[in-house]
């Protein structure tokens, strides 16, 4: 439970703020920190509002998305690709589309997550900053699957924003829940290129399996960029072999297993037929 | 503590706010009380919902220093009860305020939409309704009151019509006019229990059973009742030794009382240990936490198998008692009691054996259904299961108690304010007239609130203690100490002709009623009494028992059994059309019942006595089957374009009652004021479904005043005369025909004393608009106001009034038809409600507005039962979807695609201006019709609730 609030005045003395106050998080829309049962356990917030993290620039070759950027301006920008407002629709309230930040789903990578899947899947990058002990202060850009391959060792970092690349690419993620509000028990991203000789390329695989957590399916991948997998079929049994599931009240583990591997399987179709987006 | 600056409403203002403190909290303090919670912080279901620099919050995920600077609106911000808004206006002319709870965030919502939008579209009132969750009136009427709003905004009037109208002679009945209690409510004024708390009241938290089947060895509260603040904590030890039970149903029961206000036996996770009572809530969950307990603990049941099997763990293994009907060999069969037990006291037989775990069970048939079965050339034989279902009301159980004047005030969010006064005389032993229950605004209720689930501890709390009392379940404990729907187990047997027509139908019926017998009886019996008399067959014959388990417990839901026996009679029907190779419509439309035909089978099936059997009456059963089917263009395949997705179709008699003839009983009066104006007093309870707007417009309709010169109070165990409760589908029924006789009788009263002032006879005077009586003989008139003045000056008469009250034999059974057309993904098991259409007769539906409304409300919840809504719990009957997101509400994105309620017109000779009841029944239609248009889509039959994705995979073999 929160019991003091800090505002800070940038993005230097947000990460010192955190260092100085045992138990502290940063805080963005403050829809996970807040709620019941919220898997932040946290004394102190440090309020992110004022550090201008909050814009989507066009930057040429790329968009820069401020972390702060709330999934529902993904849902209203125009510079924003389609993939990436689908995948904020995820989020099933309007209220709370004002309040969830990019920043603080991608933040938690957590088994539900949902945009975590689709933004692997794109190959983004992820802006943050850092401070030392000594207290020097870095900023970084880097792939999105180490944040994600080492998510863990970035709990003090400060997420800056994601840099989504313009270049073709095909990404898409769909997700499965009994409700559009209710938790999902299976979330997946698939994305990958074609060079115009044909060439599948840069695959990215990825799973957010309720009870499991965010995984990448680093096989299939290999799979289908090798070649060894070319249909929807060959796609979808790989899938159910490799990903990791476990029952709860969203599914058996059989379910979870099986709608990840139709999930990709579709998306992998759409890419082969629809090409790149 | 840091001091913040903001504009709310307009209005700049500094406050005072911790670190820690929500945004709601401080806007609650400062005294905008329409920002509420109904989750605890969930952040599901919007009841926080406020504009925050020009964009919708909830104001409960969000610290109150952020508000620093920043610019607030709240509903209060829109206008109030007496000057509302155009869009909180049209909300309530559209039907959509009915329990309200959430009716200000939404007005809220649209308001901004329309500031942003002038014509917004379909797809627009959705997104920003998104995050509410609404349980009462489906969402369909929002879009209707955009439209309004929108239309009255651009040309200061409406231009679409709201509803459609019936009786052409009657001015009030029959046509949309504003719910009279809706103006207080979508302003977000004091309206609820909550609202009327005052400060220096106690709080109270219960500490609750981990396990689900244990004996309490030892209690120690010694430690926690030293605790600060800490006033009284109550145990089985020191509180009320009275057995009884809590079901709000008329006396005597049909439930055992088999249950103390604590028990030293705990039957299910969450059962009731201790009730701590402290200065402030704080202390009280700190007291509650150092009680010890120690528990022996037992092994649980859950299912009626295992509650069935031989040797299975006792849930009541008491000692029994009769009211009357004991058996001969009570005091054998009590040897075997374990005093820790309690008792289980019948009010009359229910043919209960508590030592195999029944808690009740009925039996009946008429003609010989296995004559009729060897008759058949085709016999289906099923089993359905039901799963267990959460009524979800947004104002959770709550209850504010105080002392006043040597009485115990008892301020209830109730549908049975005379069961609270009983039920609480009983548990305090002390006398009614002691008691005052005054029934707030209900925030909802779907029969969770027929039940007395808190009002009998904070009512003993309160006597014991003189303290005032305040309570409120978490939604936690919404979930795992309330009323929720029985799980049950129903096999139907049914044979047919080749034709189609049913030769027998047998209807096999195990319930789970969990640790207590709340209505074990009367529930499973609607399984079956709302459906057997659809049909026209010969050979019926039922069997009924209810077992007693460790689940959470069960109760009264909207609908009774009425939505599981609709659900495995229609399926099973479908089931058998489908082995025949004939048309299941044309086999409903054989075999359904029609007006004239004698329901020999409701012989048996009175709530623990002979029934009576009496005729179809009025009945729109063919014309809704008809036009249903029209509209859904039964027989024409939908082949998408997408081969994944397959489409079916599929539909569902059914009926309810209308309140429970022989055993309710409703009471009003009503009385004419100095001034000519009107004042009604209805026993019935409003639980937000418009009951006050029908006993206004009784007196509206009757009298030729404006619906705004009369007043009603009702639910007031004070100033009311008694009434059953709202429950059964008794509202308009029972309780609008007392209030419509009470009418009759001041009418009558009215025009004798207009008679004697006017020296005319009674029979020559007629009342008329703008408020006079009028002689048809002499074209005199005198206005109600002289009358009524001239009746109490120092030599009048005295003041006129009228009451009445009702009960009947009579059934008037609303019936209607529910279709539904599904797509179902082979790849996926997603299913889209594409289409749902509820068709149903009210006979004459009072308020037109407010019945479809409750209409979309019924079937889009019924739609949510039918495919997501779970309780889920574990091998140690903990539950595991104790909150709105993990149990899967319907929320606006769940509504079918095309969505439609239509009132057929069909007049009742026995309801008030010819009304039957609307809501209940509109929970019965989903299960059926989807599961049969499934079936129609993919070919499998969905026996078990919820059709899950997953279910349909494996029902499919993809899994
Ligand atoms: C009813 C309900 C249902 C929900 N369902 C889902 C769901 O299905 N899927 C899902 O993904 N989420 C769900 N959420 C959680 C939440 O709404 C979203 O994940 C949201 O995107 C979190 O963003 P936020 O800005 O509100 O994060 P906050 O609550 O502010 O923070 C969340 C975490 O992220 C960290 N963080 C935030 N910003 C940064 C930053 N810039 N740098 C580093 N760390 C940061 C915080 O320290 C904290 O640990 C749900 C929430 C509610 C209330
Ligand atoms: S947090 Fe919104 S209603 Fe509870």
């Amino acid at each position: 439970m929160i019991q003091e609030f800090l505002i800070a005045k940038d993005t230097e003395d947000a990460l010192k703020l955190k260092r100085n106050n045992p138990r502290s998080v940063f805080y963005a829309g403050g829809t996970e920190i807040n709620r019941l049962n919220s898997t932040v356990d946290a004394k102190t917030a440090i309020g992110l509002s004022k550090l201008g993290l909050d814009s989507i620039t066009d930057e040429g070759g790329s968009i820069r998305i401020g972390s702060m950027v709330t999934l529902q301006q993904l849902v209203d920008s125009d510079s924003v690709p389609q993939w990436l407002k689908d995948a904020a629709l995820f989020c099933g309230s309007f209220t709370k589309r004002n309040m969830a930040t990019i920043g603080g789903n991608m933040a938690m990578c957590s088994d539900h997550s949902y945009l975590a899947p689709a933004l692997l899947a794109s190959r983004a990058r992820v802006l943050t900053a850092t401070i030392t002990e000594e207290g020097s202060y870095n900023e970084d850009n880097m792939p999105i699957r180490e944040y994600h391959a080492y998510h863990t060792l970035f709990s003090g970092t400060l997420l800056l924003g994601f840099l989504i690349s313009k270049d073709s690419r095909f990404v898409g993620s769909l997700r499965y829940a009994n409700t559009l509000q209710s938790q999902a028990a299976v979330t997946v991203g698939f994305g990958a290129t074609k060079n115009g000789e044909g060439v599948i390329d840069h695959v990215r695989v990825f799973a957010a399996v309720k009870g499991i957590g965010l995984q990448r399916l680093p096989s299939v991948e290999n799979a289908i960029e090798n070649g060894e997998l070319t249909t929807k079929q060959d796609v979808q049994i790989s899938v159910g072999h490799e990903v990791e599931a476990k029952d709860d009240t969203t599914g058996s583990s059989s379910y979870k297993r099986y709608i990840a591997s139709v999930g990709i399987a579709q998306l992998f179709s759409n890419f082969i037929s629809g090409g790149v987006k | 503590m840091n001091k913040i600056t903001l504009t709310i409403n307009n209005k700049k203002l500094q406050a005072t706010v911790e670190g820690g403190e929500s945004l709601r909290s401080l806007l609650v303090k400062l005294g905008y009380i329409s920002v509420r919670d109904s989750d605890d912080r969930e952040g599901f279901a919007g009841s926080d919902t406020i504009i925050f620099n020009d964009v919708p919050v909830y104001a409960n995920l969000m610290l109150a220093l952020q508000a620093d600077g920043a610019t607030i609106r709240t509903v209060e911000g829109l206008g109030n009860s007496r000057k509302l808004s155009i869009v909180q206006q049209a909300m309530i002319d559209a039907g959509v305020v009915q329990s309200a709870y959430n009716a200000p965030a939404a007005a809220l919502l649209l308001t901004w939409l329309l500031e942003k939008e002038k014509n917004p579209s379909r797809a627009q009132v959705a997104e920003v309704l998104s995050g509410i969750f609404i349980r009462d009136a489906g969402y369909e009427h929002y879009y209707l009151a955009v439209e309004l709003a929108k239309e009255k905004l651009a040309t200061g009037e409406y231009k679409s019509a709201i509803s459609p109208t019936f009786r052409d002679h009657l001015s009030y009945v029959g046509k949309p006019k504003s719910k009279v209690d809706g103006p207080q409510l979508v302003a977000g004024e004091k309206s609820f229990v909550e609202d009327r708390v005052l400060p220096g009241y106690k709080s109270m938290v219960v500490l609750r059973s981990p396990y689900a089947h244990a004996y309490i060895k030892s209690i120690d509260t010694k430690e926690a009742l030293a605790m600060e603040g800490v006033v009284e904590i109550f145990t089985y030890k020191n509180s009320s030794q009275v057995t009884y039970m809590q079901a709000g149903q008329g006396n005597p029961e049909p439930s055992p009382h088999d249950r103390r206000l604590f028990n030293e036996k705990v039957r299910h996770v969450g059962d009731r240990v201790a009730a701590i009572v402290a200065d402030t809530l704080e202390q009280a969950i700190a007291a509650r936490d150092a009680i010890k307990v120690e528990y022996e603990v037992l092994k649980p049941v859950f299912t009626v198998e295992e509650a069935m099997e031989e040797g299975a763990p006792i849930i009541h293994n008491g000692v029994v008692e009769y009211k009357v009907g004991a058996p001969e060999d009570l005091a054998e069969y009590n040897k075997k009691a374990d005093p820790r037990d309690g008792k289980v006291i019948y009010q009359f037989p229910l043919h209960g054996d508590i030592r195999r775990n029944v808690a009740s069970a009925a039996h009946g048939q008429i003609g010989d259904v296995e004559k009729g079965f060897k008759e058949a050339d085709a016999v289906v034989e099923q089993t359905y299961q039901t799963s267990q279902i959460q009524c979800t009301p947004l104002e959770p159980h709550l209850c504010y108690a105080k002392i006043d004047n040597g009485r115990l005030v008892v301020h209830a969010s109730t549908q049975v304010p005379f069961h609270v006064r009983r039920i609480v005389a009983w548990v305090c032993e002390i006398p009614e007239n002691k008691i005052h229950v005054i029934k707030e605004r209900v925030g909802g209720g779907y029969g969770s609130k027929q039940d007395v689930l808190v009002e009998d501890l904070v009512g003993y709390a309160t006597w014991i203690t003189g303290e005032p009392i305040y309570y409120r379940n978490t939604r936690e404990e919404e979930f795992v100490a309330n009323s929720t729907r029985h799980p049950m187990r129903m096999t139907v047997k049914m044979g047919a002709k080749k034709d189609g027509t049913l030769t027998a139908v047998y209807m096999d019926v195990r319930a789970n009623t969990g640790p207590y017998g709340n209505h074990c009886l009367t529930v499973p019996m609607n399984a079956c009494s709302k459906t057997l008399p659809l049909l026209k067959c010969d050979n019926m014959k039922f069997d009924v028992i209810t077992y007693y388990t460790n689940i959470l417990p069960t109760g009264a839901y909207q609908g009774y059994g009425a939505p599981k026996g609709s659900y495995s009679l229609m399926v099973c029907m479908a089931e058998l059309a489908d082995k025949l190779g004939i048309d299941y419509y044309q086999m409903a439309l054989k075999n359904k019942v029609e007006p004239g035909y004698m329901l020999e089978i409701l012989k048996g099936l009175g709530e623990g006595r002979e029934g009576t059997v009496v005729p179809v009456g009025s009945c729109g059963l063919e014309e809704a089957l008809v036009q249903g089917a029209a509209m859904i263009e039964w027989g024409k395949k939908v082949e998408p374009d997408d081969p994944d997705w397959k489409v079916g179709k599929g539909f569902a008699m059914i009926q309810q009652g209308s309140g429970l003839p022989g055993l309710d009983h409703s009471n009003a009066w009503a009385k004419l004021l100095t001034d000519g104006t009107f004042q009604i007093f209805s026993g019935g309870a409003d639980l937000g479904t418009g009951l006050d707007t029908i006993s206004v417009k009784m007196i509206s309709e009757a009298f030729c005043v404006p619906m705004d010169l009369v007043t009603v109070i009702s639910g007031d165990t004070d100033s009311c005369t008694f009434d059953t409760g709202a429950y059964a589908s008794s509202g308009t029924f029972f309780s609008g025909n007392a209030s419509y006789y009470a009418t009759e009788d001041l009418k009558k009263n009215l025009l004798a004393e207009a008679a004697k002032q006017m020296g005319e006879k009674a029979e020559d005077l007629v009342c008329r608009a703008p408020g006079e009586v009028y002689s048809t003989k002499t074209k005199k008139s005198l206005s109600y106001a002289k009358l009524s003045h001239d009746a109490l000056t120092g030599t009048g008469s005295g003041q006129v009034m009228g009451r009445a009250s009702f009960t009947t034999n009579h059934n008037s059974i609303p019936y209607g038809a529910h279709f539904a057309q599904v797509a179902v993904n082979v790849r996926t098991g997603q299913i889209k409600v594409q289409k749902f259409y509820a068709l149903q007769d009210a006979g004459t539906p009072i308020n037109p507005e407010l019945a479809l409304c409750q209409m979309y409300g019924a079937a889009l919840k019924s739609i949510g039962h039918t495919l997501y809504e779970d309780m889920v719990i574990d091998e140690n009957g903990v539950c595991l979807t104790a909150n709105l997101t993990d149990y899967g509400v319907p929320m606006i994105s769940e509504m079918p695609e095309d969505f439609k309620a239509v009132l057929i017109d069909i007049n009742d000779e026995v309801g008030p201006y010819g009304a039957k009841s609307i809501s209940e029944i509109a929970t019965n239609g989903a299960a059926p019709a989807i599961a049969i248009a499934i079936h129609d889509a993919v070919g499998v039959w969905m026996r078990s609730w919820p059709f899950s994705s997953e279910k349909i995979l494996r029902e499919l073999g993809k899994i």
